[in-house]
């Protein structure tokens, strides 16, 4: 017996997109970082474009694909590196889930990448203080993070945005 | 820009001077000392009123001096002498110990910034 396996548009585009996130994500890791946990987070563009043009489920599947492969490439899988950027991106998704409901006009990229900047950073901090460091001194850091989190969320929603101004919209419409 | 950004933008702005203000705060300043002396006796102080104490240690007499709500080694009659340059504690949860003499002080009162301390 044969099993066929249909991917259809939608499933090419997942991969694609997710492909570009994970090549940004490894080129961002030769970054050096000055403190633990901080990193531009430039793969995160892709997700809010992706949330902007194709809806949240899509962003979804390229934010968990980019973690789970961008360690795999890295060497990272299942070490704190990657706990820590798997349980930012959950966090991420759940902001962006309950950001995308929002009525009338809602967010633009900059809006979404500023709360998945925070949402991010607050998720990696607290899977960082129940798993490897549970320790109360620990949150000292979290205002400084969560201030560069909050000026790199801004710098990637408009980086963000001028992407998308340059994408057809009609391109994007599922087939 | 939608309004619903500059809402977002708004809030977390007005978030990050509470986020310092909650995490940074100054510790509170302790009210009264427990000491435990060797035969783990344990005196309280308080801290309010200047006085000298002299408790009793494993070599001698530790002399604590208290002042304007801050408490130090004064005299010990140990040979390092760590306890007399540890100084003066003042914020409630600080603990210090002279251990050749087996005196040890914490201070308490208020909210303490910790629970233990682990060097």
């Amino acid at each position: 017996m044969q099993i066929k396996i249909l991917s259809d548009r939608t499933d090419h585009l997942v991969a694609w997109l997710a492909a570009l996130a994970i090549m940004i994500h490894v080129i961002e890791s030769a970054i050096p970082s000055i403190l633990p946990g901080l990193k531009p987070g430039l793969a995160n563009i892709i997700t809010i474009a992706v949330l902007v043009l194709f809806g949240w489920s899509m962003a979804a599947w390229v934010s968990l694909l980019r973690v789970l492969v961008g360690s795999l490439l890295l060497g990272t899988f299942l070490s704190p590196t990657f706990l820590m950027s798997f349980s930012g991106a959950i966090a991420t998704i759940l902001v962006l889930w309950l950001a995308s409901k929002v009525p009338g006009k809602g967010f633009s990229a900059i809006g979404f990448s500023l709360l998945a900047a925070m949402a991010h950073m607050t998720g990696q901090f607290t899977c960082a203080w129940l798993l490897f460091i549970p320790h109360s001194g620990l949150w000292h850091l979290y205002p400084v993070l969560m201030t560069v989190a909050v000026i790199l969320g801004i710098i990637n929603g408009i980086i963000c945005q001028k992407i998308i101004d340059k994408i057809d919209p009609e391109s994007c419409k599922k087939s | 820009m939608t309004r619903s950004d500059t809402l977002a933008i708004f809030f977390a702005l007005i978030l990050l001077p509470l986020l310092y203000y909650q995490l940074w705060r100054p510790q509170t300043s302790a009210t009264h000392a427990s000491i435990i002396d060797s035969h783990q006796h344990i005196t309280v102080a308080s801290l309010e009123d200047a006085k000298r104490l002299n408790i009793r240690g494993e070599l001698g007499d530790s002399v604590l001096n208290i002042e304007d709500g801050k408490i130090r080694f004064a005299q010990s009659p140990c040979k390092g002498k760590v306890c007399i340059h540890r100084g003066w504690l003042q914020y409630s949860g600080e603990v210090m110990a002279c251990l050749p003499n087996k005196v040890i002080i914490k201070l308490g009162g208020g909210q303490a910034r910790f629970d233990s301390i682990n060097f």
